[in-house]
């Protein structure tokens, strides 16, 4: 075959390439963000609402004790009060815990987990099967450890809200270079294609918040789920 | 006549320390000798007054964590401490313990558990509150068998690069794959798997599988497709 002529097409991705770096590092960034902030609203929560609210309820608890003769009505209307902010003080402390637990950096990840998980079993009562493995003298840095510790939180926010679960399995693994994270329930499942379009319609986050903080991490995130047959989310990231 | 026990309380809520005051002068065998807001006020009031208790909030605006604890014991051998903390989780009040405290109760429950706090510690036993000691004994109740599914797997004696290898392995590649991607020998990779085989009791490469798919390192699922 004879050549005497041919056409040459090219294009600049320069641009594209860039932009994806940018809009790459903008959405870590918006994350970190999101974190700092979370930190914040959680400290303000425990150690000033629920410190004060504190104060409240032993000024409540102790406001009749120079007053004997107080009228019955008074004193147990007091203490109707006092079981409130009670009750109050308590959910500001879960709400703050749930923000961001407030030991987390100096917490070792797997026990950050361990204690996370068993709370999510005291609300929930889906029972859980939390395994780590080879995890022992992996030293994460405090973002590793908080982008870890969010995709397990979101990961079982996900099962609790939609999975309708009675059993739900979180095993991480140190897998070097990389971490595994497998999170799997016995719930009704869902059809992945229907819930993505749905998702989009939505804009709901979940599961697309997940993969998302994976992407930023560079990872990878596969979900398998078929219905009635339960979710299996299976995530690898470089450490 | 006995003399009263002397408490020093240390929370840097004024109004907190006024709710502490009126419960503890339910009990007219004990006496507030001394308030402090901070830690510093705290061991000067410690080393001034050598109070039988130190009632003590762990949140204090000059410091952070538990190391002052022993600082306060060393200052005053036989003081006893009760923490009266805004904190009810577990690990918060382990560390506590483990700081040197001799009891601990959530300041939500102040009104009905502190006088009781304070007179078993004062006894010289160890106080936990109701709201909290549930969890713990919850805990370690469970703490032989989580160990053992938590932690301590052979898993855990691999090196990084065995724990590389074994991925690789339980994904179904061949040696010579492994050593391609690795950019090691067929021999170093050979060595490798019979270590991971030793430490882990495995015989062949089906239950290397198994293995790796028990423990979330692989998912199975991903080789029927």
């Amino acid at each position: 075959m004879h050549v005497d002529s041919y056409i040459y097409v090219s294009k600049d991705v320069t641009y594209k390439k860039r932009a994806e770096k940018y809009i790459n590092s903008f959405s870590q960034q918006l994350l970190l963000a999101q974190d700092r902030e979370r930190r914040m609203i959680s400290y303000e929560l425990h150690d000033s609402i629920a410190q004060n609210l504190s104060v409240v309820k032993v000024s409540l608890d102790t406001l009749f004790d120079d007053y004997p003769e107080i009228p019955q009505a008074l004193s147990k209307k007091n203490k109707i009060l006092s079981n409130l902010i009670e009750t109050t003080i308590n959910s500001v402390r879960d709400l703050s815990y749930e923000l961001r637990p407030s030991n987390l950096d100096e917490m070792d990840i797997v026990k950050a987990l361990k204690t996370y998980t068993e709370d999510f079993y005291e609300r929930s009562k889906i029972k859980i099967d939390f395994q780590s493995n080879g995890m022992k003298g992996l030293i994460l840095n405090s973002e590793s450890k908080i982008h870890i510790y969010r995709l397990v939180q979101e990961g079982l926010r996900n099962v609790r809200k939609h999975a309708n679960a009675s059993i739900v399995s979180v095993k991480i693994v140190g897998a070097s270079p990389n971490i595994i994270l497998n999170i799997e329930d016995n719930g009704v499942g869902f059809d992945i294609k229907e819930r993505e379009r749905k998702l989009d319609n939505e804009k709901r986050l979940g599961l697309r918040s997940m993969q998302e903080r994976v992407n930023l991490l560079s990872g990878f995130m596969r979900i398998k789920s078929h219905l009635g047959y339960g979710t299996k989310i299976f995530i690898k990231i470089p450490i | 006549m006995t003399h009263k026990k002397r408490i020093l309380i240390v929370d840097d809520h004024p109004m907190f320390r006024e709710g502490l005051k009126t419960i503890i002068s339910r009990n007219t065998s004990y006496e507030v000798v001394g308030e402090a807001g901070t830690v510093r006020q705290c061991l000067q009031l410690v080393k001034e007054l050598k109070p039988d208790l130190v009632l003590l909030d762990i949140s204090l605006p000059d410091q952070k964590g538990f190391d002052f604890v022993r600082d306060i014991v060393n200052l005053s051998i036989n003081i006893r401490i009760l923490v009266v903390s805004v904190h009810s989780k577990i690990d918060y009040i382990v560390r506590a313990f483990q700081a040197g405290v001799n009891g601990y109760v959530v300041k939500e429950s102040a009104a009905d558990k502190l006088l009781d706090g304070i007179s078993c510690v004062l006894k010289g036993d160890y106080f936990m509150d109701t709201s909290v000691s549930q969890q713990v004994v919850k805990k370690l109740a469970g703490l032989k068998a989580e160990e053992k599914v938590v932690s301590g797997s052979d898993y855990d004696t691999l090196t990084p690069r065995e724990q590389e290898i074994m991925v690789l392995l339980a994904e179904g590649l061949s040696l010579k794959n492994v050593a391609d991607k690795l950019f090691i020998s067929n021999k170093t990779v050979e060595n490798h798997r019979s270590n991971i085989m030793r430490k882990l009791g495995l015989h062949s490469t089906i239950e290397l599988v198994r293995y790796a798919a028990k423990i979330g390192l692989i998912d199975l699922d991903n080789w029927k497709e």
